[in-house]
């Protein structure tokens, strides 16, 4: 078993996960006020660092957090939690989510080390089944195509659709997650598979596809109408993202509320500064893989802002600043956002 | 014992239909994918319509129907010629087809007068149709008004044009339920794949259907055949209805019977029940055809790979053996009673070879492969089932099962070194023994 990332990487160290964490955060908060967290409990991976934790309970205010550990790890956990309202759970994530009473609605964000997988499948599929009204859930996961490309099959399988990237994320999710901007051309050989720009986009919605239709096939209510009318609950999708630190990751997700809009806080999409595509309205696609900048650069970079983008990227080159059009156009979006870490002495 | 409050002056036990039944009761048993289907043969039957002269490989190029959907509304529009006014004022819109209504289009797939009120009742509370034939009208409906009414009847009124001679449907104050499926992706996605397979035979005629902006792509039924394979083909004419039957394979047979299976894997095969070119059941693996039909054998994983397609074509539609939600078929038709059992006489070829084979799997294996893919609607010469002959073995290939437990951190590991995220834990034995084989034995 490969060891633990928090072995590997300091979780605030990376920027590009920084500026996700950020814009989830954002978004939470611009809907507190309307939706009102006060009974929610956060559920998440805090590992070692609790990054995420720890911008729940300052940004958010919510004072129950559990995060759940593998059983060895459970105790270095415990002691690096840095509030006494975090709990560690040393379990197993499905088997602590099977034994939930649900008694709470939940802001969870399930951050897993490696790729899509059955266990991952079970344990959003026991979440959304289980959790209330106005729970939000979000996952991430490695998102390289390679990594869902099989290295060995059984000769039967060879060149089937179950052969490539897009086939084991279909076989895994279920066959109606797959969106036909997605399929691959008809090969005459072997069958096609999703390119490697757009798999981290493809495995998003297929998430975010199996997300919405496990809640909508669950046939659970919100509540009723005043003329007797079932409202439905829903997965209304709110995140959607990818970013780059080293390895590619995607995080999605959204909120499990009610059917309808009319009065429904998670819809107001500009006060939650949620931007949607037009066709399909799921979130716009952030694509989050900043260079990391020297605080020279950041300094000279934050002195042109706020600006028009094409001002600043001109502004920022009179400046001498050495970055391509496509890294300074992403300063210029997430600036606020992008962290400068530096050592200093404690 | 009499009632004295009963008037039995005109010996009459009342029998009127009610618009509850209507409205609540025969859209039960109908799917909503399969009202969309109604409405959907309607601007098929509207192309065939306008397209009765029309020769060539694609008469129906140039048609299409558009779909889309969202949480607030249905909407479906096409360019099929509209309805006219005339038909609309006195047939279309009527409940059941009236007796002296004309003649519709030949070999056409609209049948009982039905789909375009059911599928309105099923979707929502409010509808409006507008056509634009030989002049533009509009049909409002709002179903909890029209119910209070005792009159059946729905009013119209002229209309701006929608731009084509076609007709546009459209549903809102979607019904509970209804709403929450179209905003759900995977129910639009599998629309999508339901309308590819079951309006196969129409798209490649050039017909076009978008569902959502997504346009549905063209699924070819294709056969396998070579040298020692080819898939078996009857056709023959019973009581003005032409029959054919094509079966064979369709993909690799397996070497053994997999204990565990995903709809996916087994989606293609099976029989195919085809009524003028509409399918009406794909990949059944039931009682509803053969299986398991009058003491029959019942389907086995030991079959996929194999697939029959029995289509069924009449000018009249009402002599097709279908229901009217066009997802089943009318069992009890002598017809299809009559069809079945030269469904079952190809199918008890195939089964018999699966076994033969199961005898000298290499040499079955062999023979099978190096084949090329026929379009199922392209074989026209009759010809019995054809597969490969395998010699008698004198001594039998003897089989065994390894049954053993590990742990699971330790199966998850080998997936994990495969990267195949979704291999049965199955497939990862077999997996592991073949390269056992490979790498000890060389074989």
């Amino acid at each position: 078993m490969t060891s633990p990332s928090f072995e590997r990487i300091d979780y605030q160290l990376r920027y590009n996960k920084h500026i996700e964490r950020k814009l989830v955060f954002d978004v939470l908060a611009r809907a507190m006020p309307s939706v009102g967290f006060d009974r929610h409990c956060y559920l998440g991976f805090g590992s070692m660092w609790f990054s995420d934790f720890r911008l729940a309970h300052r940004v958010l205010g919510l004072n129950s957090m559990i995060s759940m550990e593998r059983e060895e790890y459970s105790k270095r956990a415990n002691f690096n939690r840095p509030y006494r309202c975090i709990q560690v759970e040393g379990v197993n994530s499905t088997e602590y989510l099977r034994s939930l009473k649900w008694d709470s609605p939940f802001i969870s964000w399930l951050d897993y080390d490696g790729c899509l997988e059955q266990s991952v499948v079970e344990d959003l599929g026991i979440f959304l089944d289980g959790c209330l009204p106005n729970s939000v859930l979000l996952l991430s996961v490695n998102a390289k195509r390679s990594n869902y490309r099989p290295k060995g099959m059984r000769n039967e399988d060879v060149g089937k659709r179950i052969a490539t990237a897009l086939g084991q994320v279909e076989a895994l999710l279920g066959a109606g997650v797959v969106s036909p901007k997605f399929e691959p051309p008809k090969a005459e050989t072997a069958h096609g598979d999703v390119s490697e720009e757009q798999f981290a986009e493809f495995l998003a919605e297929a998430l975010i596809a199996f997300l919405a239709h496990r809640v909508a096939s669950s046939g659970r209510k919100f509540g009723v109408t005043a003329d007797g009318k079932d409202i439905p609950l829903r997965f209304l999708p709110l995140f959607n993202s990818c970013h780059k630190d080293g390895v590619e990751m995607v995080t999605v997700g959204g909120v499990v509320c009610s059917g309808v809009d009319e009065g429904n806080p998670w819809c107001n999409d500009t006060a939650l500064s949620i931007e949607r595509n037009t066709s399909d309205k799921l979130p716009r696609h952030h694509r989050l893989d900043l260079v990391p900048l020297t605080l020279k650069e950041k300094l000279t970079l934050d002195s042109c802002l706020p600006h028009g983008e094409m001002e600043f990227m001109a502004d920022a080159k009179e400046k001498g600043i050495g970055l391509d059009d496509s890294e300074l156009s992403k300063y210029w979006r997430y600036y606020g956002h992008f962290p400068v870490f530096f050592e200093a002495p404690i | 014992m009499t009632d004295s409050n009963v008037s039995t002056s005109d010996k009459k036990v009342r029998a009127s239909p009610t618009k509850d039944f209507f409205v609540k009761m025969i859209t039960r048993d109908i799917a909503l994918e399969d009202c969309i289907f109604d409405l959907l043969d309607n601007a098929i039957d509207g192309a065939h319509r306008q397209a009765a002269t029309k020769d060539g490989n694609e008469p129906l190029k140039g048609y299409w129907a558009e779909i889309a959907f969202d949480k607030n509304q249905f909407r479906i529009t096409d360019n099929c010629g509209g309805i006219r006014l005339s038909d609309a004022i006195d047939y279309a819109f009527h409940f059941g087809r009236r007796p002296d209504s004309p003649t519709d289009v030949e070999g056409g797939i609209g049948l009982y007068g039905i789909g375009m009120k059911r599928a309105i009742f099923k979707i929502g509370g409010n509808a409006e149709v507008v056509s634009d034939a030989d002049t533009c009208f509009k049909v409002s409906v709002d179903v909890e008004e029209w119910s209070k009414k005792d009159d059946w009847d729905f009013e119209y009124e002229s209309s701006e044009s929608i731009g084509e001679k076609g007709t546009r449907i459209t549903i809102t104050n979607l019904n509970a339920g209804i709403d929450t499926a179209f905003s759900d992706p995977v129910f639009r996605n599998d629309l999508l794949k339901l309308i590819a397979r079951d309006y196969a035979f129409f798209i490649d005629k050039g017909f076009s259907v978008k569902v959502c902006g997504h346009q549905a792509p063209s699924y070819k039924y294709q056969m396998k055949s070579s040298g020692d394979i080819a898939p078996a083909f009857e056709a023959y004419e019973d009581d003005g209805v032409v029959v054919r039957i094509v079966a064979g394979l369709v993909d690799d047979l397996p070497d053994d019977v997999p204990d565990e299976l995903t709809p996916d894997k087994v989606d293609r095969f099976g029989w195919y029940v085809v009524c003028n070119d509409r399918v009406v059941l794909a990949a059944d693996k039931s009682e509803k055809t053969i299986w398991g039909d009058d003491g029959y054998k019942v389907w086995h994983p030991q079959y996929n790979g194999f697939a029959g397609f029995v289509f069924f074509d009449g000018k009249d539609q009402r002599k097709l053996p279908w229901t009217t939600t066009k997802r089943q078929v009318d069992d009890s038709s002598p017809l299809y009673r009559r069809a079945l059992t030269k469904m079952k006489a190809v199918t008890s070829d195939f089964s018999a070879y699966t076994n033969r084979r199961k005898a000298d799997l290499d040499a079955a294996k062999e023979a099978e492969k190096g084949s090329t893919q026929v379009d199922v609607y392209r074989v026209e010469k009759p010809q019995p089932l054809k597969l490969p002959t395998l010699s008698k073995t004198s001594e039998k290939a003897q089989f065994a099962n390894i049954m053993y437990r590990r742990p699971l951190n330790e199966i998850s590991e080998i997936r994990d070194h495969l990267g195949s995220r979704a291999m049965s834990y199955r497939d990862i034995g077999i997996y592991t023994f073949e390269y056992f084989r490979k790498m000890e034995l060389g074989k």
